[in-house]
C-alpha cells in the first residue's frame, strides 16, 4: 500500500543537526531558516538558502516556535522557562551577508542569536510554545498541567495574560487558530481543550474535546481554520470540527443538518453548536507524535495532513470536504514513507509555511537528524 | 394467624432491630468522621486561601504606597480578592443546597490558584509552592530578578531593604530561604 499512493515522498536533504534526539523543528515563516532543538542542549538554525548554520545553546529545549514576522524565536525549555531569541543586528547590514531569497526579501544575515528575554512562571518542564497568528500572543504549556498566555509588547517585554489550570495532567502541546484568537491544548489526560478570551479579560476554557483513548501529543489547525487535527498515543489521528445546525430550514427539528462552521471568538462563547469528531485515521502502528496541516499544492481541498510517530513512517493525507452534505471527512492517504529515520521514532513533522514551498516538509527524530522531504505526484499515477 | 406471626418471624424481628441499632450507631460515627474530614479539608483549603488573601492585601497596600494603583497588578489583585470572597466560609444550609445553589468549590479553587499565579507573574515574584512538603518558597524582590517580567513595580528596584533576617517581610508568606538563593540548573 505504501508505494501505491498518488504521490511519493522524495527525500531532499539530511541536515547533520544533532548529537542526541531531536525533539522539534520550526520553519521560519519569512526566511529560509529552520530551527531545530534537541536533547543535546542546543538549538540549531539551519539555512537552506546558503550553507550557513547557527547554534544557540540554552538548556535542553523541547520545542521551538517562530513569530509570524520570522524575527523572533521562542524556545520551550526543560528548565521550565520560555526563552526569547533574536538576532543581533549586524552593523553592516547591507553587505553580501544578507541573503536575498527568491521573493526579494532581505535575509537575516549572519548575526549571533542572543536570548533577549526569559519568561518564568512554569514550575516544571515546558513542553511546547506557540505564537498566535498575529504574533501578539504567545502560549506555553508544561508538565505542571498549566497553559500560560503572554502578550508580546514592544521591547521584548511580555505580560502574562492568563494562567489556565484546566487540564488534570501534563499539557503536551498548544496551537493557535490560524485567524482567530482561539487556543487549543492537548494533554496527557486524553483531552483537548479550547480557550478563548472573555471580554472582561479573562481567558477560560469553553470546550473540551474527548474521544482519544490516550495522551494527545500534538494538535494542528487546518489552514482554513475550520478543523483541528490531533495525534495521540492511541495510534490515531482525529479531526474535529465545530458544527451547528444549518441556518436554513429552521423549524424542522427532525432534519437538522449539521454544518461545519468556522469557530470564531464570538461563537465560542455563546454558540449553539458543538464540537464533534469528523474523522479518525488509524493507519499508524504505534503512537503518533506529531501532526502538521499544510496547504498542499493540489489547489482545492482542505490541504495536506502529515503525521509521524513511533512507527517511523511518515504518512500524508489529502483532506477534502465530502461531496454530500455530511460533515464527516474521509482523508485519503496519498503518500507514505516507512523508516523515514531508520528505526528511530519521528518526534516532529512540519510543513514549510512559505509560499511556493507547500510541498516541502521536514521531520526531526530520535537519531538527532532533521530531514527535509518533498511530495511529488507519483509517476505511475494518471494525470493529476 | 396474627398471634403466631411474632413467633414465626422471630429471627426477622431481631434482625431488623439489630439492623436499626447498627444503622443509628453507624450514623453517629459517620457524622463524627465526616465532620473531622470536613474540618481537615476546610483547614487546608482556607490555609491556602488565607495566604492568597494576605498576599493580595499586602501587595495592594504596597502599590498604593508607591502610587501605582491603576496598573494591571491592581486589577488582578482586585479580581483575586473578589474570587476569594466568593469562597464559602460556612457550610451551606440544607435549604440552600436544595435550592440549587451549587457553587463548584473545586473550580473556584482552580480559578483562584490561576489568578494568584498570574498576579505573581505580573508582580515579578515567584509564587510560594503550596504543598505539604514544599521546601522552596523564597520571594525574589522585584528588580533583582534577572528576567524582565513586566509590571510597574518590577522596574523600580527592591521594594524593601532585603536583609538576611527573617523579619524583613511581613504578611507576604513565610520566607524560608535567604533572599539571594537563585535556583541553578
Amino acid at each position: 500500500m505504501a508505494a501505491q499512493g498518488t504521490h511519493e515522498v522524495q527525500p531532499l536533504a539530511d541536515l547533520e543537526s544533532h548529537s542526541d534526539r531531536a525533539w522539534n523543528l520550526a520553519w521560519n515563516p519569512k526566511h529560509p531558516l529552520i530551527a531545530s532543538c534537541s536533547a543535546d542542549k542546543t538549538v540549531r538554525l539551519s539555512s537552506y538558502a546558503s550553507s550557513s548554520g547557527n547554534t544557540l545553546a540554552p538548556k535542553t529545549v523541547r520545542a521551538v516556535a517562530w513569530s509570524p514576522s520570522g524575527k523572533t524565536l521562542a524556545t520551550a525549555s526543560f528548565d521550565s522557562n520560555v526563552g526569547i531569541w533574536e538576532q543581533e543586528q549586524d552593523e553592516d547590514e547591507d553587505d553580501e551577508d544578507g541573503d536575498v531569497d527568491m521573493t526579494g526579501q532581505k535575509g537575516l544575515g549572519n548575526g549571533e542569536w542572543e536570548c533577549i528575554g526569559t519568561l518564568e512562571g512554569h514550575e516544571t518542564e515546558c513542553k511546547s510554545v506557540a505564537y498566535s497568528s498575529t504574533g501578539t500572543l504567545l502560549a506555553s504549556c508544561s508538565r505542571d498541567k498549566s497553559v500560560w498566555i503572554w502578550e508580546v509588547q514592544p521591547d521584548a517585554e511580555f505580560e502574562c495574560m492568563g494562567v489556565l489550570l484546566e487540564h488534570s495532567q501534563d499539557v503536551k502541546c498548544v496551537a493557535w487558530h490560524p485567524h482567530e484568537e482561539i487556543l487549543a491544548s492537548g494533554s496527557y489526560d486524553d483531552t483537548i481543550k479550547l480557550y478563548v478570551d472573555d471580554p472582561s479579560d479573562d481567558w477560560y476554557c469553553f470546550t473540551t474535546l474527548k474521544g482519544h483513548e490516550s495522551t494527545v501529543w500534538s494538535i494542528a489547525w487546518s489552514p482554513c481554520g475550520r478543523y483541528l487535527a490531533s495525534a495521540s498515543d492511541d495510534k490515531t489521528v482525529r479531526i474535529w470540527a465545530y458544527a451547528a445546525a444549518a441556518s436554513d430550514g429552521g423549524a424542522d427539528s427532525k432534519n437538522k443538518v449539521l454544518q461545519v462552521k468556522p469557530p470564531s471568538v464570538i461563537s465560542s462563547s455563546q454558540g449553539d453548536g458543538r464540537w464533534v469528531q469528523v474523522a479518525v485515521l488509524d493507519s499508524h502502528e504505534r503512537s503518533v507524535y506529531s501532526v502538521s496541516w499544510g496547504k498542499g499544492n493540489n489547489g482545492s481541498g482542505l490541504g495536506w495532513l502529515a503525521s509521524a510517530g513511533g512507527d517511523g513512517t511518515i504518512r500524508v493525507w489529502d483532506v477534502q470536504e465530502s461531496e454530500d452534505s455530511s460533515i464527516a471527512l474521509n482523508p485519503k492517504l496519498i503518500a507514505s514513507y516507512p523508516e523515514a529515520h531508520g528505526v528511530f521514532d519521528v518526534n516532529c513533522v512540519s510543513w514549510n509555511p512559505r509560499a511556493g514551498m507547500e510541498d516541502v516538509f521536514a521531520t526531526a527524530a530520535d537519531d538527532g537528524s532533521v530531514k527535509i522531504w518533498r511530495i511529488n505526484p507519483s509517476k505511475e499515477a494518471g494525470s493529476d | 394467624m396474627d398471634e403466631f406471626d411474632s413467633l414465626v418471624n422471630l429471627e426477622q424481628t431481631f434482625y431488623d432491630e439489630g439492623y436499626k441499632d447498627g444503622y443509628a450507631h453507624g450514623r453517629i460515627h459517620g457524622l463524627i468522621e465526616g465532620r473531622e474530614l470536613g474540618r481537615e479539608k476546610g483547614y487546608e483549603m482556607w490555609e491556602e486561601l488565607g495566604y492568597y488573601e494576605g498576599f493580595a492585601g499586602t501587595w495592594r497596600a504596597m502599590l498604593a504606597l508607591q502610587g501605582n494603583m491603576d496598573g494591571r497588578a491592581t486589577k488582578h489583585i482586585d479580581g483575586l480578592l473578589e474570587l476569594i470572597g466568593q469562597f464559602p466560609l460556612i457550610n451551606p444550609s440544607v435549604a440552600q443546597a436544595e435550592g440549587g445553589q451549587d457553587l463548584d468549590i473545586l473550580k473556584l479553587l482552580r480559578q483562584i490558584r490561576s489568578k494568584h499565579k498570574l498576579l505573581c507573574a505580573t508582580l515579578g515574584v515567584r509564587p510560594r509552592v503550596h504543598s505539604a512538603d514544599a521546601s522552596e518558597g523564597g520571594e525574589e524582590a522585584p528588580g533583582q530578578a534577572a528576567t524582565p517580567l513586566s509590571g510597574g513595580a518590577a522596574k523600580k528596584g527592591p521594594v524593601w531593604e532585603v536583609q538576611s533576617s527573617t523579619q524583613s517581610e511581613e504578611g507576604a508568606g513565610r520566607q524560608r530561604e535567604p533572599q539571594n538563593q537563585m535556583l541553578s540548573f
